[in-house]
């Protein structure tokens, strides 16, 4: 006998997808309201529109200030008590944004080639809520941008991709990938296929924003 | 607490020299506590995962019944940590709602710097909402020398009945084997089940030598052995100890060994929890039995 990831697991996971179930409940009507904007944000991208990063990354701080408060903190840290630590990283995430953002630093860029990895992450968040009744479980428990860490993050992902490279950007794309990389070991430890969708956006998102930088040397 | 409905298995000594561990057919194996001597039902329930459910109103009520279903089946020992997330407070809530039911042998743990611990204990209480603990445990040996100090003291002052040392998932034998023997406390915990038995070389015997009552976790390997076992018939011959299912077949393996004073199998179903508490009824198997079932499991 010796430590394995399923000793740290603190929660079944029918008590993880609830508390998705409990946030809908809460916070409806806004799901349709963010999905909605999402929609219009991937739309904006394929329209070939390049949204400002001054009103852009503080929507998405507050995207994230948000999920990092009512889920992470609040709900998820009712049975996981490593979850109110983690939420510090939202809300650091959600100051990066709403700063470098309003600074001028977070500039979404017309690219020549390579856009569709991460406007493709941008719209997966619009199918990211069919996980749950593809799982066999009810609509309630599906997973929001906005209100949902895992979409919050792949979008986010997505949208980095989007951005201009710079250390700036690159310091945003931390808190993502963190966080994609805990919740893939959660999943997959609760025995989760979702575990598996949320490596493969990571994996994704962390490829789409480093492509532009190694093709630049050839 | 008060034990209603037991059959008593009269010291360890007893046990030992007899041949089976036999409760009546209507009454649940109790075991003694070494120190006082005081009857425990053998089988308990445990809270590691199943009672961490949040403000889940829904899942709360889920484990409110199952709790309700574990005293109106005799009740006996509870046991949680405040590593268990909400566990804590799911108890508490389980216990106000049933207006404190007879019965209830509360157990506990501190998990933290010693200095920390007379705080952290003082949260657990609140979280329970009992004026005072039977069993307050170290929880996986941390800080366990000063720690123990507190559970000690608090003893020595009339706050708490035993004292207790946990270990879990097969690690730091050694430790705890240390612990047993330089300063042995009422009571430790340790995983044990019928696949897990490294303990049987030596804790379980210092146990018995030192008059250290043990509680099992994981007796279930946290659902494995069931979920295993379900793919394959039980043996004719367990029906010779009163067993029809294979979560009895596991519980009776454990509780019938001499050393062992209860084991706390976590669920949040009441038909799970009815079946571990059946699992106290009926004859025990005996030494000869036991070996039989142990070696039948090794064998699938």
């Amino acid at each position: 006998m010796s430590w394995t990831l399923e000793d740290l697991l603190l929660f079944s996971p029918q008590v993880y997808w609830r508390l998705f179930a409990l946030e809908n409940d809460a916070v409806w009507p806004a799901q349709p309201v963010v999905l909605a904007a999402a929609a219009l944000l991937a739309l904006t991208f394929i329209w070939g529109r390049r949204p400002s990063g001054r009103w852009l990354g503080p929507v998405l701080g507050a995207a994230w200030l948000w999920t990092g408060w009512q889920f992470v903190a609040l709900r998820y840290g009712t049975v996981n008590w490593v979850a109110p630590t983690l939420a510090w990283g939202f809300y650091a995430e959600a100051a990066l944004l709403v700063g470098l953002g309003l600074s001028g630093r977070l500039v979404f860029v017309q690219q020549e080639r390579g856009a569709w990895p991460g406007i493709g992450l941008v719209a997966a968040v619009l199918i990211w809520p069919v996980l749950a009744p593809l799982d066999g479980r009810p609509w309630r428990e599906a997973e929001i941008i906005a209100l949902a860490p895992d979409p919050t993050a792949v979008a986010t992902l997505g949208l980095l991709a989007l951005a201009e490279r710079s250390r700036w950007t690159a310091l945003l794309c931390i808190a993502p990938v963190l966080w994609l990389a805990v919740s893939t070991l959660t999943l997959v430890t609760m025995g989760a296929w979702q575990g598996w969708a949320v490596l493969a956006a990571l994996l994704a998102g962390l490829a789409a924003w480093v492509a532009p930088l190694v093709r630049k040397p050839g | 607490m008060r034990v209603t409905r037991r059959a008593v298995l009269v010291g360890a000594g007893a046990a030992l020299a007899a041949p089976a561990l036999g409760a009546s057919a209507g009454e649940a194996l109790s075991k003694r506590i070494p120190a006082t001597g005081e009857p425990v039902p053998a089988v308990g329930i445990g809270s590691w995962i199943t009672f961490n459910v949040g403000d889940d109103p829904l899942l709360r009520a889920e484990c409110r019944a199952v709790m309700a279903a574990f005293f109106e089946a005799g009740g006996g020992m509870v046991d949680s940590s405040p590593m268990y997330g909400s566990s804590q407070a799911v108890i508490g809530d389980a216990l106000a709602t049933l207006g404190h039911p007879a019965g209830l042998f509360s157990a506990d743990k501190v998990w933290i710097d010693a200095a920390d611990g007379p705080a952290q204990i003082a949260e657990t209480t609140r979280r329970w909402g009992v004026q005072r603990f039977d069993l307050l445990q170290v929880h996986n040996l941390i800080d366990w020398e000063a720690n123990l100090d507190t559970l000690e003291a608090m003893k020595a002052a009339g706050r708490l009945r035993y004292t207790g040392v946990t270990t879990s998932h097969g690690r730091r034998h050694e430790e705890l084997e240390e612990v047993m023997r330089s300063r042995p406390p009422d009571f430790v915990q340790l995983t044990y089940n019928i696949v897990d038995r490294e303990v049987e070389r030596r804790l379980l015997p210092l146990a018995l030598e030192q008059g250290i009552a043990v509680i099992c976790n994981r007796p279930f390997q946290r659902g494995r052995l069931p979920d295993w076992l379900a793919g394959h018939p039980l043996p004719g011959w367990a029906s010779e100890i009163g067993v029809s299912t294979w979560p009895q077949f596991l519980l009776k393996f454990i509780i019938s060994h001499p050393a062992v004073t209860a084991a706390i199998p976590a669920t949040r179903r009441v038909d799970h929890v009815r079946e571990n508490k059946s699992a106290a009824f009926g004859p025990m198997p005996d030494a000869a039995m036991r070996r039989r079932m142990a070696e039948h499991v090794e064998s699938l």
